[in-house]
């Protein structure tokens, strides 16, 4: 399945190849990857599209219980939404808005 | 001595409580060696940073408090590396504090410099590259909390040397990060009741529940809040490796190790079973065999601190996150199970193991079953990998699961000494006896150096098949009889590498020598080694080839 999950996570050392990291070794390989540092080097916000065969709800509670991670949403879980949405986003330069999740699930805090 | 950031790490540990730490020094971590010397904190010198790490988990699973291991960077730091994974599969609380090079030499290259932060990323559950002097005791504060809280793990502290020689700036070296760390609310704190009401739902509508009970348990320190759901339920028990203990194994309702090498009531039991409550465990491969054929009829309430554990494997009918202690105490009601428990225990009567087989040598089960019937509870059993593991494992009667220090999920050959070392140190009064082969003793065979230096009492029970006998057994019976590299019959005379340790040590060939050698391994003085001749061929049964059903156990001949 594809999706693409966005990350708000603190801007410390290594917390992009954490997470990324993280979700390689979890089983999914991840087909594009932005991620931009926010409020004056706070945070670390990323966009992953990210495609594998396992549960995308586990990989988004293992990222979940990285420390740094403060947020982690599932924007899109539909094989074509993604895949359109890749495809479009493989022209355009710079960061695409996320704003509108096709299925967008809020990761609880406790799950 | 003025406060650099070696003094403020060095205070810093005192404030957590650190009394002893493992570890072995190099250039990049001198300043925190020469700190030490200002502190009344232990420090351990073991003979390989392997050893440091170890042995810090061994006082970390004994003590329940977080362990620490120093290691100097480049080399020091790599061989730290599997203990970290060990630590990260166990999910022990371990602090690992290494030496970097300076920060302006950071990635030129420099003498014993290595990605530390990097290498040892997939195996933390989180690490610090410390920047700045003034950062370190809010680091410290902060690993601490992670390391010990929710499901447990290590945390890495990577310390530039000139960060460490550098001054501290602020006043209160105590104080917090001058930006300060994120903190998190741990997940699983909470518990939610529409899933504890629909978990007892389950267990009200199961006619054929088992209990399966793994690490979590001790971890969350709910062993006699699970100890009282078992009595309150009686519903039959199985446990995993690391669960073994939760329920005393003579307890009428514990069935015993399930998995691969589990006993046949355990695996019979939970195949046939209709509602599995998991409890602090993980559906590991070795415990479920073949998974879509594990326990075929089960509905499964899943109990765990670790949102991430909920249907990474089986997807549970029932998630109920949080503390054990918690969720445990409202699950426990009386279940009208007669005949199926019964059943379970007839299964276990009936499938009792033989423990005197018509065999001329030391036969391994009985042994180490004499052994666990001869000790008292204050007696710790450290174990390596392989054979003697397993037949730890199935045949020592643990009553309490801090008993046992077993490398579970890494399986890590030469875990069983330094974890005896680490065990010794965190409870003195013990008796620490580190069950080992011929093959993983020689892993860490240099730690024999420390027990001499801190003169420990710990006992070494050697069982010698003079082979690699796990791989031997797979070999036999997967790749045909077809041995490849597993004889070991060269190894050295392993009571005179213990006597030129300074250790006493004896032999024991047969089975007369047995009461005398239990003896003196529960009651001798000092440390010692007991060098056991076991039949070669000897091997573990029951067996569930890998990947097979737990449902298809072979059996072999007790020799
Ligand atoms: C560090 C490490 N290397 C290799 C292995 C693979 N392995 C598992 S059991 C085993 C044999 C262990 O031999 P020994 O310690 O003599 O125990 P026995 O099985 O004979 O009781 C090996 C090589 C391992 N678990 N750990």
């Amino acid at each position: 399945m594809n999706a693409t999950l966005s990350v708000r996570m603190n801007a410390t050392e290594g917390s992009l190849l954490r997470l990324i990291g993280l979700v390689g070794r979890r089983g999914f390989s991840i087909r594009r990857v932005e991620a931009t540092h926010t409020h004056n080097g706070r945070w670390l916000e990323a966009d992953l599209a990210v495609t594998g065969e396992r549960s995308i709800d586990t990989l988004q509670r293992h990222v979940s219980n990285l420390h740094d991670v403060e947020t982690v949403t599932v924007l899109t879980r539909d094989r074509s939404a993604v895949d359109r949405r890749i495809d479009r986003e493989s022209f355009s330069a710079g960061r695409v808005s996320m704003t509108s999740p096709v299925e967008g699930s809020r990761l609880l805090r406790r799950y | 001595m003025s406060m650099n950031g070696a003094l403020a790490l060095v205070r810093a540990l005192e404030a957590q409580g650190v009394v002893t730490v493992f570890g072995y020094p190099g250039g990049a971590i001198m300043p925190v060696y020469d700190a030490l010397l200002e502190s009344s904190i232990r420090h351990v010198l073991t003979r390989h940073e392997q050893g440091a790490a170890l042995a810090a988990i061994g006082f970390a699973r004994t003590a329940s408090k977080p362990g620490v291991c120093l290691a100097t960077s480049g080399p020091g730091a790599t061989n730290l590396v599997t203990g970290l994974a060990d630590a990260m599969m166990d999910s022990v609380p371990l602090i690992a504090i290494t030496g970097q090079v300076p920060g302006g030499a950071l990635g030129t290259d420099a003498f014993q410099e290595v990605d530390t932060f990097g290498i040892t990323m997939p195996v933390v559950k989180h690490s610090y590259l410390v920047r700045c002097a003034d950062d370190i005791p809010a680091v410290v504060a902060e690993a601490f909390e992670i390391a010990g809280s929710g499901r447990p793990g290590p945390v890495l502290i990577d310390l530039p040397k000139d960060v460490a020689a550098a001054a501290m700036q602020r006043a209160n070296p105590h104080g917090d990060l001058a930006s300060p760390p994120h903190r998190r609310t741990q997940a699983g704190a909470g518990f939610n009741e529409n899933e504890l009401d629909h978990a007892v739902a389950l267990l009200e509508q199961s006619r054929r529940p088992v209990v399966y009970v793994g690490g979590g348990v001790v971890n969350a320190d709910a062993v006699d809040a699970f100890r009282q759901f078992v009595e309150t339920s009686r519903i039959p028990t199985v446990q995993t490796l690391k669960g073994l203990g939760s329920l005393p194994c003579e307890h009428e309702l514990s069935l015993g190790m399930l998995g691969m090498h589990g006993l046949p009531a355990a695996n019979m039991a939970v195949q046939e079973s209709d509602l599995l409550v998991v409890v602090g465990a993980r559906f590991d491969d070795r415990v479920t065999g073949k998974l879509d054929e594990f326990a075929p009829h089960a509905r499964v309430i899943h109990l765990d601190v670790d949102p991430a554990e909920m249907g990474k494997i089986r997807q549970p009918d029932a998630p109920v996150l949080g503390d054990l202690n918690q969720t445990l105490e409202r699950l426990a009601v009386p279940m009208p199970i007669d005949d199926w428990r019964g059943h379970c225990l007839a299964m276990k009567r009936d499938k009792a193991w033989d423990y005197d087989p018509p065999v001329a040598h030391v036969y391994a089960p009985t042994l180490l079953r004499d052994l666990s019937l001869a000790a008292d509870e204050n007696v710790l059993v450290t174990c390596d990998v392989g054979q003697h593991q397993m037949w730890v494992a199935q045949h020592y009667q643990f009553k309490h699961p801090r008993q046992h220090l077993t490398s579970g999920g890494l399986g890590t050959m030469g875990f069983g000494l330094p974890a005896a070392i680490g065990a010794q140190l965190a409870d003195p009064d013990a008796t620490v006896i580190c069950v080992t082969g011929d093959g993983s003793i020689m892993m860490n065979i240099q730690e024999l150096a420390t027990l001499r230096r801190y003169d420990l009492p710990v006992r070494i029970l050697l069982l010698d098949n003079q082979s690699l006998g796990m791989v031997r057994q797979w070999q036999h019976l997967f790749f045909a009889d077809r041995y490849s590299e597993i004889d070991l019959s060269d190894n050295p005379d392993f009571t005179r590498v213990a006597e030129a340790f300074g250790m006493s040590a004896f032999r024991v060939d047969s089975p007369d020598d047995l009461p005398n050698a239990i003896d003196r391994l529960l009651h001798g003085r000092g440390s010692m080694l007991a060098h056991v001749a076991i039949n070669t061929e000897a091997n573990v049964w029951p067996l569930v080839p890998p990947a097979t059903s737990n449902s298809k156990m072979l059996q072999g001949s007790h020799i």
